[in-house]
């Protein structure tokens, strides 16, 4: 049962489940406190908008690693050795597990750059440009996993 | 508690009706208003209710202030911390009325956890089942100490007692240090206003032990025991504890009362503003809640200055730092 597909396929559902969940919980914090904006100033929609979906790139940052890394095992051939599928599941952990913190941690600066919106509209950037500084160690993560899983085979 | 990124939506809410306070601004501009009624409309400006009676338009918005953090907050049942000092306040009206054998009408508070018809009947009743502990024992304790004393203050020391105790019970039981600190913080300063005007009429200790409230983060009897001595000795005492420069302004000016008096709501205020940048948590909410009743009184304090056309500067004196 443990050969390497079995690890290489739990490395793809790590890489997609840790970083996916973070961005649901980071997003829906920032989305919290996006409707209690909107609910006081309906007008300020769009900007609290693109705040709440920041978080959610985690996200797409798994999916894309969970993708890779079924796209090597097919490059790879059927019967995968268990350290090329040891390895696949440790490269898919980066993005994994820094996805979700960094995605759960973006969620509340995103949340609290609502509240400069909500003071300000015309303080939208500075509020994007914050949130985006967590996003950094997302892509750190995400280029990590990427340069593992094409070393793997 | 509940964990504090719960409080993201409600302190949303509170950050875009922030815009709406009474900031340097608009109180500068109602000072500076010829008229009281060009004063209100600087008030309809910012979200308070279209009309003459500028009565009606504050006791609205302190009504609604409550209704609105309680729809707004995930816990709604906390902000009955802050409420309990109505139903002190109503309790008082009612024990005084009955005593005088008048109705009290006009006088009563509408923020009440209680029903104010439901508290009636049990005070007229002495039925105090239904009341928290902290109020029951208060009532038949004020009951009793006027049936000796006759005299109706005594009703008021009782029972802001009891809120001040009620309040620290309940702050505690939410598991929140801010609102325990808080609470600590409202006692320490009564405890402390209540040290100065005894020692100032050179009343017995007798009445200086009954005031002090328990709980305050400067235990009882370091007022009782500083009795003897002079404020500053007091301020000796009690060093390290934050108050020193509250007790300076008495010692430099031992008539300025009512300066002392705004100088303590102002450093409540101080303390409420720290947290006011918090994403999360109950505390931008409680600390919107209490700088929007100082946007009341503080409206009030104008109103009425500018009604009996007071110069702007003697109502700049009277008004209490705002929250924004």
């Amino acid at each position: 049962m443990f050969d390497g597909n079995f690890f290489a396929v739990l490395g793809a559902a790590l890489a997609f489940f840790l970083a996916g969940a973070g961005s649901a919980k980071g997003v829906s914090i920032a989305g919290e406190a996006a409707s209690g904006v909107v609910a006081e100033d309906g007008d300020k929609f769009v900007s609290v908008m693109i705040l709440e979906a920041l978080p959610s790139t985690q996200g797409i940052y798994g999916f894309v690693i969970a993708f890779m890394i079924m796209a090597k095992m097919t490059e790879l051939g059927s019967a995968l050795d268990v350290n090329s599928g040891v390895a696949l599941l440790i490269a898919g952990l980066p993005i994994g597990i820094v996805g979700m913190f960094s995605a759960i941690y973006q969620g509340r600066v995103a949340a609290a750059s609502i509240g400069i919106v909500a003071k300000r509209s015309s303080d939208m950037v500075k509020g994007i440009i914050l949130t985006l500084m967590v996003e950094l160690f997302a892509i750190f993560a995400i280029l990590i996993s990427i340069l593992m899983i094409g070393r793997v085979g | 508690m509940l964990p504090e990124t719960r409080y993201a939506y409600a302190v949303a809410r509170v950050r875009v009706a922030e815009l709406n306070m009474l900031g340097k601004g608009r109180i500068e501009r109602m000072i500076e208003a010829d008229t009281a009624a060009s004063a209100l409309r600087v008030l309809n400006e910012a979200g308070y209710a279209e009309s003459d009676d500028y009565e009606f338009i504050l006791k609205k918005a302190a009504s609604d202030l409550y209704a609105y953090m309680k729809e707004i907050s995930p816990e709604p049942g906390i902000f009955d911390i802050f409420a309990y000092r109505y139903d002190s306040h109503n309790i008082k009206v009612l024990l005084k009325a009955e005593f005088a054998g008048t109705d009290g009408e006009g006088l009563f508070a509408d923020n009440g956890v209680i029903d104010l018809n439901s508290l009636a009947l049990m005070v007229r009743e002495r039925d105090v089942r239904r009341l928290p502990p902290e109020f029951a024992s208060a009532l038949t304790d004020s009951i009793d100490a006027y049936s000796r004393t006759r005299d109706p203050q005594i009703i008021d020391i009782i029972m802001d007692g009891a809120y001040y105790v009620l309040f620290k019970r309940l702050a505690e039981a939410a598991g929140s240090s801010y609102l325990s600190e808080l609470a600590a913080m409202t006692i320490d300063i009564a405890n402390i206003n209540a040290f100065i005007r005894i020692k100032a009429r050179m009343v017995d200790l007798d009445l200086l032990s009954r005031v002090l409230i328990k709980g305050g983060g400067i235990p009882v009897k370091r007022y009782t025991g500083s009795f003897g001595r002079d404020i500053a000795g007091f301020r000796e005492e009690i060093k390290g504890s934050g108050y020193g420069r509250l007790l300076d302004m008495i010692i430099e000016n031992p008539s300025g009362l009512t300066e002392f008096e705004k100088a303590c709501d102002n450093h409540i205020m101080d303390y409420l503003r720290k947290f006011r940048f918090r994403a999360f948590g109950i505390e931008p909410l409680v600390g919107y809640m209490l700088g929007k009743e100082t946007d009341i009184k503080n409206a009030r304090i104008i109103l009425v200055g500018k009604i009996n056309r007071i110069n702007g500067d003697v109502i700049r004196e009277r008004l209490r730092n705002g929250y924004v």
